[in-house]
């Protein structure tokens, strides 16, 4: 009778029950979908990591930059560029070591192997590749006139002089081919089309590209891609294990090749370590430290805290805005349903007060409200993920991605925002739901507390 | 048995005092059916409430029960005295006060929950309940689809599943047309011959008033007559 008087009360108040199954259920979406999209940041922080860092790194060594280092600067003589119909055509490639980093000597490799608890180590010469391209008036043999007055030269519509400059930059590895799979920027990545690099190419002018990058750009394997103003061909495109998830580079040359490339013989700019296991971490980054005063010497939490990007701006966001929005969501669906719980009990004063005269204890009566309001919570409970289902089903089908850079060397890579439906996230909006339901059952018990069975005969006067 | 000691009710409010009840001494011997009759705010309601255990007296003393387990109804707290009530008292009222979503035959189930008994033998004694009043065929049916005089039958039946020793009705037939107000009479004399149960019943009706075997009348809140028909 009682699950019965239950259902047939709701059914009864549909629309207040409908109110308060609404209130939760959008309440519940709402942690739902913050649970989800924190997650889903959560998994792509560790994406932009392994996509960064390559998988299965520990740590990492780098030099401290030095002051001032920024974008190259590119210089022309009167002979350079291709002149015709006013105007010169300038062009330039510059291979340089990427923003923010400085170069070691490759014997560093060895004095980290050397270090106890290292389980392989691999080098990395981070480059940045410009290509400067621009067209300027040809004023050769211009001859100013005799009166003094300034010559009558080209100004352009922007006040350039009728220039047009444009630099492309994009970012280029040059990788220890022996060790490239056992840490760093291709470890854990495999080849779209084409091939990895092989000990064959140690020498060779071959490269790798980022599948991404030479979807974007038209790329494919057995063309060239031209790094340093030298067209190389690409042998393999390479993708991370995440897929859909850029590599930490787009373009990747054998160590020696791009050493030469960008006249930087015998430098490297990372040392990529892999410790025998996780509880070395901690003693061989110390290590390092200690060995290499001048090296900067980073693990995996370092790491994570020097990526910036919106990103680590959605994350940061989703951490301090999520708590509060779950408080809030919590506190609002509770206010509602507990106020419709009391209008609900106040309406049903002739109700509640006949079965108080039938003998009804506080209890019996309580257990009713309860129950109504529990299985206004559970409705609730399915409704919210129902809803944050269907929400995250949108977002994933948006697919909003973010970047994310490591601070000072100009690497990024775009992450896809994937939102899980957690498991917890069921256990979160039950409880939520249930949380919510009996703080309305309490302030609905408490007004049935304070009704006098008399109000019943009182009623019908 | 009451038995009722210079009792007194006072409601207080945001605008006062208002006494609803002065000094009333009576005795209702077990199994006596007595009418209280009286104007409108006479106390009739309130002596009902207080026999019923619904409120405590301001002052006075309400014994109730036979010697061996008689109880002191002002001096009980309300869990005993909802014990009370769930188990000794069954209540009709004008307007019935059935719970609209129940069918019949659960809305006398109601009645039996505070003593514990639930289930198989719940709905077989509020099946014989119905079917005592006439509603055999009526179990399944919401209140909304019963006639006034039906519905007051299964208000009776509530009161009847439980075997008390006392109802108290309030207007039991204010809601019913002639026919059935006399339908209803009828039953209630039927009830109180066969169950030999106490019946108190507050009416305006002389008519209805005229069968019991004794008849209060209260103005004012006073008891002005007790007549012995």
């Amino acid at each position: 009778m009682w699950l019965g008087y239950v259902f047939r009360e709701l059914g009864q108040r549909r629309r207040q029950a409908a109110a308060v199954v609404a209130g939760i259920g959008v309440a519940v979406a709402v942690v739902v979908v913050i649970s989800g999209v924190s997650q889903g940041l959560k998994s792509a922080q560790t994406d932009a990591l392994a996509s960064l860092y390559g998988v299965g790194t520990d740590v990492t060594v780098t030099k401290a930059t030095p002051p001032g280092s920024g974008a190259p600067q590119f210089t022309f003589g009167k002979a350079d560029g291709s002149s015709g119909s006013g105007s010169k055509q300038l062009t330039q490639s510059k291979l340089t070591v990427a923003r923010g980093l400085a170069t070691s000597d490759v014997s560093q490799v060895a004095r980290v192997a050397a270090i106890p608890a290292v389980s392989s180590t691999a080098a990395v010469l981070m480059l940045d590749n410009y290509d400067f391209s621009g067209i300027i008036p040809d004023i050769t043999g211009h001859v100013p006139s005799g009166d003094g007055a300034a010559a009558d030269g080209p100004t352009g519509a922007d006040g350039s002089g009728g220039s047009s400059f444009g630099v492309d930059t994009f970012s280029v590895a040059g990788v220890d081919v022996a060790h490239q799979t056992d840490a760093g920027l291709l470890a854990g990545a495999s080849a779209t089309a084409g091939r990895l690099f092989t000990a064959a190419d140690i020498g060779q002018q071959v490269a790798l590209v980022d599948a991404a990058y030479a979807t974007e750009n038209q790329l494919a394997v057995g063309g060239p891609v031209n790094i340093g103003g030298v067209d190389i061909p690409v042998v393999g495109l390479v993708s991370t294990p995440q897929g859909g998830v850029s590599t930490g580079a787009n373009a990747y040359l054998p160590l020696d090749v791009a050493q030469t490339l960008s006249g930087l013989p015998g430098q490297i700019t990372h040392v990529y370590v892999k410790a025998v296991s996780a509880s070395d971490v901690a003693a061989v980054s110390a290590a390092l430290r200690s060995q290499l005063p001048d090296a900067v010497v980073a693990t995996q939490a370092d790491l994570a805290g020097s990526i910036t990007g919106t990103l680590t701006a959605a994350n940061d966001l989703s951490s301090t805005l999520g708590q509060w929005l779950t408080l809030i969501a919590l506190a609002a669906a509770s206010i509602f349903a507990a106020l419709f719980t009391v209008i609900g009990v106040s309406r049903r004063t002739r109700e509640f007060g006949t079965l108080k005269a039938l003998g009804w204890k506080n209890r019996h009566v309580s257990s009713q409200v309860v129950g109504e309001t529990l299985v206004e919570g559970v409705l609730g409970a399915l409704t919210g993920l129902a809803l944050g289902g269907i929400a995250i089903v949108l977002i994933n089908a948006f697919a909003p991605s973010f970047s994310a850079s490591l601070s000072g060397t100009g690497v990024t890579a775009q992450i896809p925002l994937t939102v899980p439906l957690p498991i917890e996230a069921v256990g979160l909006a039950i409880a939520l739901a249930v949380a919510a339901a009996v703080i309305a059952a309490l302030a609905g018990t408490m007004r049935v507390a304070r009704l006098r069975p008399s109000e019943a005969l009182r009623s019908a006067e | 048995m009451y038995t009722l000691n210079n009792v007194t009710k006072t409601y207080r409010g945001h605008t006062g005092e208002l006494t609803a009840l002065r000094n009333v001494t009576l005795t209702i011997p077990d199994g006596e059916w007595v009418a209280v009759q009286g104007p409108t705010g006479g106390g009739k309601s309130t002596l009902l409430q207080l026999l019923g255990a619904l409120e405590r007296p301001t002052s006075g003393r309400i014994d109730f029960g036979s010697d061996s387990t008689a109880v002191q109804l002002d001096a009980l707290a309300e869990g005993r005295l909802a014990s009370v009530r769930a188990s000794q008292i069954g209540f009709i009222f004008q307007g019935f006060n059935l719970i609209p979503t129940l069918s019949a035959l659960d809305n006398v189930m109601a009645g039996l929950r505070p003593i514990g008994i639930r289930g198989a033998e719940a709905a077989r004694r509020a099946q014989e309940a119905l079917e005592m009043v006439g509603l055999h065929d009526r179990v399944e049916h919401l209140p909304a689809a019963l006639s006034g005089g039906q519905q007051q039958r299964v208000a009776i039946a509530r009161a009847l599943v439980k075997k008390p020793d006392v109802i108290l009705a309030d207007e039991p037939t204010g809601n019913l047309d002639e026919m059935m107000r006399l339908d209803i009479i009828s039953l209630f004399e039927r009830i109180w011959y066969e169950q030999s149960v106490t019946l108190v019943m507050v009416t305006h009706d002389s008519s209805v008033a005229s069968r019991a075997q004794r008849i209060l009348h209260l103005e004012n809140g006073s008891l002005l007559a007790d007549i012995a028909a």
